[in-house]
């Protein structure tokens, strides 16, 4: 276990074919094993194109145009798409965004969680219900028993949201991408589920791609932070470093832009246009410069 | 050029470069509206197009193939039916009352399952109760079975065909009007009105009725081909028009009797018929797709 | 003139369950503000904070006569505005406004921002068109935006000029007091301090009363002098922001608060989350 469990190297995400518009331009993240990763930008910025590029589930019209995604040393874009799709779910786990709707509406919790089970360990009927139930026990569900009997509108959004992180540590996974896992979430709920994650991926080792927009979830959850604009990383670091001492101009400027409830407004600067225009330039100036990239 | 995804997303932006405002037809609402044209064209200069009288009758000359096969009249294009009268000006003739019961029987449907939608969707309450459960009761009848029965009750003619297809129709308007405009008032923007000071009133007719104008469009289109088929349906039951007016349905009633001598006879009207309520539909779906704000985006 | 410009006393709504509705018949009525007592002062920004299911929202949608009280009063500027009919209410209505959550509900989808702006003009009949049209463009200025954009259709803008369209249609009627309901939740980080920092001058410049509603406890502080922390119906703290946040009394008020994630690093902030069998 050296090499790093997730290894993106210069991305670049189109959409469209003739006059491409780039969503990702040049993207390069290396995750290691067991480590837990900030991925931090505003909407648009790119960060849920690379959880799902990695997932191979671009939206239509978008597509990869340069660079590569490895996972333990392996090209998934080469990978043949069976063995591709073993590794999702079992290797590769996601916790989506939307707990309400990430669950299938019409089937029980217990026979959802179980369909997992079959398609990635294999297991046969009375592993599964056990394997489940215990599964819910682990993201401290109460009467795990009674629940894998439910349907999921008989649950609440963090309910819901601690089934997803189960099914997405159920199979040991070496790799989970959590896509703004509690945007939709109250912040007392919030707290339960950063811990979920924390505890779950120590106890697993598996490593975190832990996506949002939400400084303080980084500052609490993650050990590196990676930040994005414009499909270009701004800036990565150690989170403390980067967060006391940003590099970055677009880092500084978006940590004033956040309102903390222990300053006074005073402190809120928002984010200078200039600074956003120069960004935005560059990053058309490197389009123009790299037409190739997008072909 | 490339444009970039996130350049800040609220701030104000440049003075507004001038706005583009193009209308992109549809390609559907082409296609449709040249068929319609067509049919409107047909009924509308019957006299004119039409090379021969519908009804005169020529016994030396019946069951004639169309005039490119062996043994064709090149003066009857389609050929002749058993009575020997001209198959293409019947034809021709038959689309005006296909068009005019598509056009006010649809209309009048429409008219009156609007009203009475938007009433039960907007008022609740008893309103919506009465109008719920007429729909229920009326929607339990097989619809067209209940039209050849008012028409049959009613007596024929081109009134009570219309009259059948309106009382059998209002409900699929009233239905869907109704339950877009329970879903609409649950919207922010009606709260936004009230708390705004508009009336009841214009809340309904002038904040939710553009809500529910695209929805009712292609409804209204749907409605005339299903309206031209069961104007067809009747008149080939005879509970239509009487005998004398060429009917296409008429006219399906009359080759089916003849289907192995001159089986273009009974294919002819349905063909018209079929492109007839593919042109509304198409027509419906392609307006809606080139002028509704919010899918033209 | 009184200080006081808003007060609620022993205010109790109950709306119905539709989620326990039977088959046939009315929905039981569950109560959602469990007896409320609070005060507005004029020119004050009073922040209503709380989680879902709180009865926050129901609350402000009760200030702007959206929601009737089941028991209590609403007194605006000394009329019990709770009780008043349509008809009654509605010379108050220009006077009290309200912007809401979600900009793309809020917004008319098929009517241009131009027609959107001068409807309320139209409702309570302000000016003719032409000074309706003019009026729409003033508003569009005064938040920061072109004129040109009343040509626009709401979906035609990112979701911080909606909710900027939100705030000019709120000012169109020259309110002295406005509910904000969540009116950052949904936007970017950039774009949430823009319109904080906008409502903020907005409020000073038109001398504005505001209650400003939110679950996220650190957009607050920018506006607000003034905050009450709901939970389950009842008011549990209120105060000056700077007393309540600085020196919680309350234990869930604590609770809130220190789950707040601030962007500083420390570990045992997570551990603190007592993983209890719920």
């Amino acid at each position: 276990m050296s090499g790093p469990v997730l290894d993106i190297s210069d991305l670049h995400v189109a959409l469209g074919g003739r006059s491409p518009r780039p969503l990702l331009r040049g993207v390069s993240l290396a995750i290691a094993p067991g480590e837990v990763r900030g991925l931090v930008g505003e909407s648009g910025a790119g960060k849920s194109m690379i959880a799902r590029a990695v997932f191979g589930m671009l939206p239509g019209g978008a597509r990869i145009t340069r660079g590569r995604i490895a996972f333990a040393g392996r090209d998934l874009g080469t990978m043949p798409v069976a063995e591709r799709r073993a590794l999702l779910g079992a290797q590769i786990a996601l916790i989506p965004q939307d707990p309400m709707t990430s669950l299938n509406p019409v089937k029980r919790i217990g026979d959802q969680i179980g369909t997992l089970l079959r398609l990635k360990l294999g297991l046969d009927r009375t592993a599964r219900r056990e394997t489940a139930v215990a599964l819910l026990a682990d993201v401290a569900i109460r009467d795990p028993r009674r629940v894998v009997e439910l349907y999921p509108h008989e649950l609440s959004g963090g309910m819901r949201q601690r089934i997803l992180i189960a099914m997405a540590f159920a199979a040991s996974p070496r790799l989970v991408i959590a896509d703004e896992p509690t945007t939709a979430l109250d912040v007392t709920v919030q707290r339960q589920i950063l811990r979920l994650i924390h505890d779950l991926q120590h106890r697993l080792g598996s490593a975190v791609l832990f996506v949002t927009h939400n400084f303080g979830l980084v500052a609490k959850l993650c050990q590196r932070v990676t930040v994005l604009y414009a499909g270009r990383v701004v800036e990565e670091g150690a989170t403390a470093a980067l967060l006391a001492e940003p590099r970055a101009a677009y880092t500084r400027a978006l940590l004033a832009a956040t309102p903390r409830l222990d300053r006074p407004a005073e402190a809120l600067a928002p984010l200078p246009r200039t600074l956003t225009d120069t960004l935005v330039a560059e990053a058309r100036a490197y389009d123009a410069a790299n037409p190739a990239a997008y072909r | 050029m490339p444009e970039i995804v996130a350049a800040g997303a609220g701030g104000p932006t440049r003075p507004d470069e001038r706005r583009r405002e193009r209308v992109r037809i549809d390609a559907r609402a082409v296609a449709g509206g040249v068929i319609v044209f067509i049919v409107l064209a047909a009924a509308l200069l019957a006299p004119w197009l039409a090379p021969h009288d519908p009804l005169e009758q020529d016994l030396l000359s019946t069951q004639l193939p169309p005039s490119w096969t062996d043994g064709g009249d090149p003066t009857f294009f389609f050929g002749t039916d058993s009575l020997g009268r001209d198959i293409l000006s019947r034809l021709i003739y038959a689309a005006q009352i296909a068009v005019i019961v598509a056009l006010v029987a649809a209309t009048l449907a429409c008219l009156i399952g609007t009203l009475l939608g938007l009433a039960a969707g907007f008022l609740r309450g008893w309103v919506d109760q009465l109008v719920s459960r007429l729909i229920d009761v009326w929607m339990s009848f097989p619809p067209v079975l209940l039209s050849i029965v008012l028409a049959a009750v009613v007596g024929a003619g081109l009134g009570s065909v219309i009259l059948a297809i309106v009382v059998v129709d209002w409900t699929r308007f009233a239905r869907v009007v109704r339950s877009e405009v329970m879903l609409q008032r649950q919207l922010d923007y009606v709260a936004a009105a009230r708390v705004t000071g508009m009336s009841r009133g214009a809340t309904l007719f002038r904040e939710i009725l553009p809500n529910v104008l695209p929805l009712l469009g292609t409804l209204l289109t749907a409605e005339m081909g299903i309206a031209v088929i069961v104007e067809a349906i009747l008149s080939f039951v005879g509970l239509s028009v009487s005998t004398d007016t060429p009917t296409w349905g008429g006219m399906i009633a009359e080759g089916r009797q003849a289907i192995y001598q001159i089986p273009w006879l009974l294919a002819l009207p349905i063909g018209a018929i079929i492109a007839t309520v593919l042109g509304f539909n198409l027509l419906g779906d392609g307006l809606r797709a080139s002028f509704d704000p919010v899918q033209r985006r | 003139m009184s200080a006081v410009l808003l007060s609620l006393r022993g205010l109790r709504i109950a709306l119905p369950n539709r989620a326990a509705k039977p088959m046939f018949g009315t929905p039981p009525m569950i109560e959602i503000v469990k007896g409320v007592d609070l005060a507005i002062a004029r020119g004050r920004a009073l922040a209503v904070v709380g989680e879902s299911g709180s009865g926050k929202t129901t609350l402000g949608r009760a200030m702007v006569g959206l929601v009737r009280p089941t028991a209590g009063e609403i007194v605006y500027d000394g009329q019990d505005i709770g009780r008043m009919n349509e008809a009654a209410f509605r010379p108050l209505r220009a006077r009290i406004q309200m912007i809401f959550q979600d900009p793309q509900s809020s917004l008319n989808p098929r009517l241009r921002i131009g027609t959107i702006l001068s409807r309320p003009l139209q409702a309570f009949g302000r000016l003719d068109r032409a000074g309706r049209a003019r009026r729409a463009r003033e508003l569009l200025e005064i938040v920061g935006l072109p004129p040109g954009f009343a040509e626009r259709y709401p979906h035609e803008l990112s979701g911080g000029q909606r909710q900027r369209i939100g705030i000019a249609r709120a000012l169109a009627l020259e309110p002295e007091f406005i509910v904000a309901d969540e009116i950052v939740s949904g936007l970017d980080v950039s774009t949430q301090a823009q319109i904080l920092l906008l409502l903020r001058r907005l409020m000073a410049e038109f001398s504005l009363t505001l209650v400003f509603i939110s679950h996220d406890l650190s957009v607050v502080r920018v506006l607000c002098d003034e905050v009450a922390v709901m939970s389950e119906g009842r008011i549990v703290e209120q105060g000056s922001i700077a007393a309540v946040f600085d020196n919680p009394q309350n234990a869930y008020t604590r609770e809130l608060l220190d789950c707040v994630p601030l962007p500083d690093v420390e570990d045992g902030w997570i551990m603190r989350e007592k993983v209890e069998l719920t």
